[in-house]
């Protein structure tokens, strides 16, 4: 029993990772992209000084002036060429599979962020913090933005694929690759105009940790502006791995409804060929992967939502597994800062069972 | 008596140049939005909640009139941000209305028309260029419109907020519903 609950610890741990802090959704305030509120040109991590004004001025319940500013105004005046921040995360969860219930406490994020504008074109970007006991830096890149329209950065960070959704927790995030802790290294050469962004990233470097991360590979991204509150695009990605060659393309959206209404969603299917076509134990397979989600903001800052997730092989069903997710959740920030997101679910994993079991999830973010 | 009556029924045959009816409509419904940019990434800032309110005259073939908004009315969903435009970029303690006169606005119910206008937007005047569709359907006249103007045209700052830079060029909306004087 005791490693049987060891064994979904670990599980939960690999599982559960941090969110990126990317909120595409966003797009339904006139946030089309990224960049207006986060240093990384395709979403999460260290805020830009509008990002934060953002945060106070209408992602959070309530709020007092200034409240966003690092370390709540109290520190000091950094440059303007500096920014700095943090993200703090835990999660408490509890799982049961029918014959177990496990319950967990994971910090799962420690990370400072800190960008440096060194010319008006030039700018270092980077994100370290303690990992499993060990200290690295996630992402570190240097940028090179000559123009509002362009950019070109190399380094380590998350490829651009799908929506960026701050909730890494998803298969169409984890099972493909992009799940966090999955960053590799890059270059990456992105266009925005105001219509459409198209990132079209090259990996190059073996990675060590995840067998995605020691891929070399191409993936290209087109997201296509859509009215007023939406966007909708498209990914591809071909990889080399040590073990699997895969080809990935998808479709994503993100439709605002209305201000407070929104539904997201993405598909994407995979198709895997041994990397040594001379081995016989892992023959071609494909599979799917599906997304959706549908939010109301209730109030400013507190966003009701129901998800569901799925998880197919296509063909031959040996190679991957059934996965079945869907529940209802929420997320509140009630001050800027803060952000807590609640989750029930009701979860099938054909690997370990034919029943669906269920995880209660509470998830704190502390941004600093 | 006799005289009068003859006027009153002749009057309208010589009312307009080109020998058509001139007609009166107040405005009863309106909206006004505008769109503007911010960069980087590309932000889209929405103005809304603002209204017309006038009389325009349809002199055959042509609408004239002046059409009046309240600055003050926009909203762009941001506490701070409605507090920067109004006070420090249009200054609407100095300068509320803005005024849009008709100067060339051709009238064919239910056709896109290419029109001229006289804006005056915080205490500058300057002729703006759109596009136009008005439907009349016996009493009423429904108006779209849209424009662009360029904010250093009318003397206003561009709008700047913790790295945000707002395009130069605004493009404005406005949806009117008259209807006919009695």
């Amino acid at each position: 029993m005791k490693s049987h609950s060891f064994a979904w610890l670990l599980l939960l741990a690999c599982v559960y990772v941090p969110p990126l802090l990317a909120f595409p959704e966003n797009v339904r305030q006139g946030y089309a992209s990224c960049q207006s509120c986060h240093v990384n040109p395709t979403g999460g991590g260290l805020l830009t000084e509008y990002g934060r004004r953002t945060s106070e001025e209408f992602l959070s319940t309530w709020q007092s002036e200034k409240e966003a500013n690092l370390f709540y105004g109290l520190g000091p005046t950094l440059p303007e060429s500096l920014l700095l921040g943090g993200d703090f995360r835990s999660v408490a969860l509890q799982k049961d599979n029918n014959t177990t219930i496990t319950k967990a406490f994971i910090p799962m994020q420690a990370d400072l962020q800190l960008a440096w504008q060194i010319s008006e074109s030039w700018s270092l970007a980077l994100t370290a913090g303690a990992y499993d006991s060990t200290v690295d830096t996630r992402q570190h890149y240097l940028m090179y933005k000559p123009t509002e329209n362009f950019y070109g950065r190399a380094g380590r960070f998350m490829r651009a694929y799908g929506i960026n959704t701050a909730d890494h927790s998803l298969l169409v995030r984890k099972l493909l690759g992009f799940n966090q802790g999955q960053e590799t290294n890059n270059l990456e050469l992105g266009i925005i105009t105001e219509k459409a962004e198209y990132t079209l990233s090259v990996t190059k470097g073996k990675q060590p940790g995840s067998l995605n991360g020691q891929e070399d590979g191409t993936a290209a991204r087109a997201v296509f502006f859509l009215g007023e509150r939406s966007y909708a695009g498209v990914s591809l990605l071909r990889a080399q791995g040590p073990v699997w060659n895969r080809d990935v393309m998808g479709a994503f959206f993100v439709v605002g409804l209305s201000k407070t209404l929104y539904v997201q969603g993405e598909y994407d299917q995979t198709a895997k060929k041994a990397a040594d076509s001379s081995d016989l134990s892992t023959p071609d397979h494909k599979s799917s992967v599906s997304f959706f989600r549908i939010a109301w903001e209730a109030l400013r800052g507190f966003h009701a939502f129901v998800t569901t997730e799925s998880s197919d092989p296509i063909g031959d069903p040996r190679y991957s597994n059934k996965q079945r997710i869907y529940g209802p959740g929420v997320q509140w920030f009630p001050r800027p800062h803060l952000e807590f997101v609640a989750k029930a679910e009701k979860r099938l994993d054909e690997t370990f069972s034919k029943d669906y079991g269920s995880q209660y999830l509470l998830m704190s973010h502390f941004y600093l | 008596m006799i005289r009068s009556f003859l006027l009153t029924l002749l009057l309208p045959f010589f009312s307009s140049a080109n020998g058509l009816a001139v007609e009166n409509f107040t405005i009863k419904q309106s909206e006004v939005t505008f769109k503007a940019i911010g960069k980087p990434g590309f932000l889209r800032i929405n103005g809304e909640s603002a209204k017309v309110d006038g009389t325009i005259v349809k002199d055959g073939s042509e609408l004239k009139g002046e059409l009046r908004c309240e600055l003050d009315k926009f909203s762009t969903g941001m506490d701070l941000r409605d507090k920067h435009m109004k006070e420090t970029y249009l200054e609407t303690k100095k300068f509320p209305l803005s005024i849009l006169k008709l100067t060339r606005f051709p009238f064919q119910t239910d056709k896109t028309e290419k029109f001229k206008a006289m804006l005056d937007l915080h205490g500058v005047q300057h002729e703006v260029e759109g596009e136009a569709t008005v439907v009349q359907n016996q009493n009423k006249l429904k108006i779209k419109a849209e424009f662009t103007i360029q904010l250093s045209d009318y003397a206003v700052n561009i709008p700047s907020y913790a790295g945000i830079k707002v395009a130069d060029t605004v493009t404005i909306n406005v949806e009117a519903e008259a209807e006919a004087k009695p």
